[in-house]
């Protein structure tokens, strides 16, 4: 099957404008989507995951963040400037399914109001029309008796349906890229296991490419193809998702895949200390404080890709030129 | 009332009693100046001065005023301007104000702050001087004082309006619609105005007692109401020269006044704890 690239991501920089000062959240962000495909993004909390969803989507307002990089649709540049093109945009070729979503529904509005509200933005469709695709979409997302759901509210469904409901508002257009920022993290297991399974359906269902953003290395395994790991602002190391399991190569994805609970009775090995403040965010790699092999020159180091080998790539100086490092002297 | 049923609403209503009396006192008023002109028993502004400073009884239930005109008459009459300007003065301010209130806060950046920043300068007078300079320009009269209580009163509204509207724009559910490519002015009217609409009543029953207050306040003074109108105000004021000889000119308008004015509040106070609980 011919790859088709979907969405392109390049050099996107998001900055935040602070009392005249620029404060560089994410960092030189470059990936590309594929149709069919799911790209993990994972790091820990405050690494600039769900900004970079967010500047995807042009969602940052123009006097906050300052956005730069290209990002191409289909080969077409996205138009950011234009508010009413990017909102038609929104939704119906790029969707996003958010994190939490209970609260992600307005409480005075019904299911089908919702739906409806989504379906005739995008569509001209009379009401009924437009509950009739609703129903045939909640439908696919496995809910029993839709008619019944479009008529309550909110606070009347569980967590795991109101994420169905969101799902199924997102790829009613069919778009052509899902971002799904952490759909599973407010969940509990067996509907987490329940949702992804139905993404992975759709998925393969619909060809969309989709983003997976999530901080459960459980969750990434389970859906991704290919995997970026995000830190301070960076994509620190990204690889097909089998070869980033089995080879993790930048320390941070290391310590990342050690800090997984197993069933042993070892203890848990934890990556000492907290992702920089974005404030302190200085030159040099932002993950020196924490490395286990830092040495000088890390803080010299302008963080450009060092290593890419068969797709995988790294922003490391273990492995910058010649210099063989070995791997267990740092681990 | 919004996300809870009507029979719940009025269930969680019925348990307040002072507001439920308060409320029936209300609208028994209201009534009183919709109907003035078949429940009046006289003219309100026949002047008759052989019947001046009558007693109650007989042809005059309430009694008569300086110039013999039956007090009743006046009171139910007096209640169609007393009531209805604050009436107006109320939905044309709340209009305006929750218009730029939603507007402001909704855009954010410069023009909010430019907003806010008018508003701080208007505020800082007391609103009393403030109406006093606009009918200084306009001239006395009810529409002016109207319309000075009204540029006066929006203020008001628009500061509280761009707060309520400001934590809700930070609801994930706003994002969540606008992630969905919602349009601005459906997320505004179907999202965040229902959401606000609460406050919004209890707010605008509040405020309602207090714009009576200052409506009479102002024809007591002399600007609003001129004689011989009836006027709850107006009628204080002509009463206020027989305060030793005739009292009840005063007590009765004044008494209409107290009245209404703690029905309204104690009525607010029952709607915001009904909508409250229906928020928690």
């Amino acid at each position: 099957m011919i790859k088709e690239k979907v969405m392109d991501v390049e050099g996107l920089c998001v900055s935040l404008l602070h009392r005249q000062r620029e404060i560089s959240v994410v960092r030189d962000v470059s990936f590309c989507l594929e149709e069919g495909k799911v790209l993990g993004l994972i790091g820990e909390s405050g690494c600039g995951k769900s900004i970079t969803c967010l500047s995807l989507l042009g969602l940052l307002e123009k006097d906050r963040w300052k956005v730069e990089g290209s990002v191409r649709l289909k080969g077409k540049e996205l138009p950011y400037l234009n508010r009413e093109k990017i909102r038609r945009l929104r939704g119906s070729s790029v969707a996003m399914v958010m994190q939490n979503p209970i609260s992600s529904f307005n409480p005075l509005l019904t299911v089908g109001q919702h739906f409806t509200e989504t379906i005739r933005t995008h569509k001209e469709v009379t009401r009924r029309e437009a509950g009739q695709i609703a129903v045939e979409m909640l439908l696919k997302l496995n809910l029993s008796e839709p008619e019944k759901v479009m008529g309550q509210y909110p606070f009347q469904l569980s967590g795991g349906m109101l994420q169905r409901v969101m799902i199924a508002i997102a790829l009613f257009m069919c778009p052509h890229v899902l971002i799904a920022d952490e759909p599973t993290t407010s969940l509990d297991v067996t509907v987490q296991y329940q949702i992804l399974k139905e993404l992975a359906e759709l998925r393969d269902h619909y060809r969309t490419a989709m983003l997976l953003v999530s901080h459960d290395l459980g969750v990434i395994a389970q859906m991704a193809d290919e995997v970026a790991v995000m830190y301070g602002g960076y994509v620190v190391e990204q690889a097909p998702s089998r070869e980033i399991f089995c080879n993790p190569m930048h320390p941070y994805t290391r310590g990342l895949m050690k800090s997984r609970p197993a069933f042993t009775k070892d203890r848990l090995n934890v990556l000492e200390g907290y992702p920089p403040s974005l404030m302190k965010r200085s030159r040099g790699c932002p993950f020196y404080e924490r490395c286990r092999c830092a040495r000088k020159d890390c803080l010299e180091f302008d963080m450009k890709e060092t290593g890419a080998t068969g797709g995988h790539s790294v922003r490391c100086l273990l492995y910058a030129g010649e210099e063989e490092v070995k791997m267990d002297a740092c681990s | 009332m919004i996300g809870l049923g009507f029979d719940k609403f009025l269930s969680r209503f019925v348990k307040h009693k002072a507001a439920v009396l308060c409320l029936f006192f209300v609208l028994a008023v209201i009534a009183g100046g919709i109907f003035a002109p078949w429940l009046a028993p006289n003219d309100p502004n026949k002047i008759e001065l052989k019947l001046k400073l009558l007693g109650p009884g007989g042809q005059f239930p309430l009694g008569t005023d300086h110039l013999g005109r039956c007090i009743l008459s006046r009171l139910l009459y007096g209640t169609r301007i007393s009531l209805g300007s604050a009436f107006l003065v109320m939905s044309f301010s709340l209009t305006i104000g929750t218009a730029v209130g939603i507007f402001s806060a909704y855009r954010g950046g410069r023009i909010d702050n430019l907003l806010m920043r008018l508003c701080d300068i208007f505020l800082s007078f007391p609103s009393l001087v403030l109406v006093l300079v606009i009918i200084g320009v306009l001239g006395s009269g009810m529409v002016n004082v109207i319309i000075g209580m009204i540029l006066v009163q929006w203020l008001w509204y628009v500061r509280i309006i761009r707060s309520l509207v400001l934590s809700i724009k930070e609801r994930t559910f706003v994002s969540a619609a606008k992630v969905a490519g919602t349009s601005d002015m459906k997320i505004i009217f179907r999202h965040i105005l229902p959401n606000v609409l609460p406050q919004l009543i209890v707010l605008s029953t509040l405020d309602l007692g207090s714009l009576i207050l200052h409506f009479s306040g102002y024809s007591f003074l002399g600007f609003g109401v001129q004689p011989p109108t009836p006027e709850w105000g107006a009628m204080i004021e002509e009463g206020r020269r027989f305060i030793r000889s005739a009292p009840e000119l005063m007590f009765y308008p004044g008494m209409l006044i107290t009245l209404i004015v703690i029905s309204f509040n104690l009525i607010g106070d029952a709607l915001r704890d009904v909508l409250d609980e229906s928020v928690t």
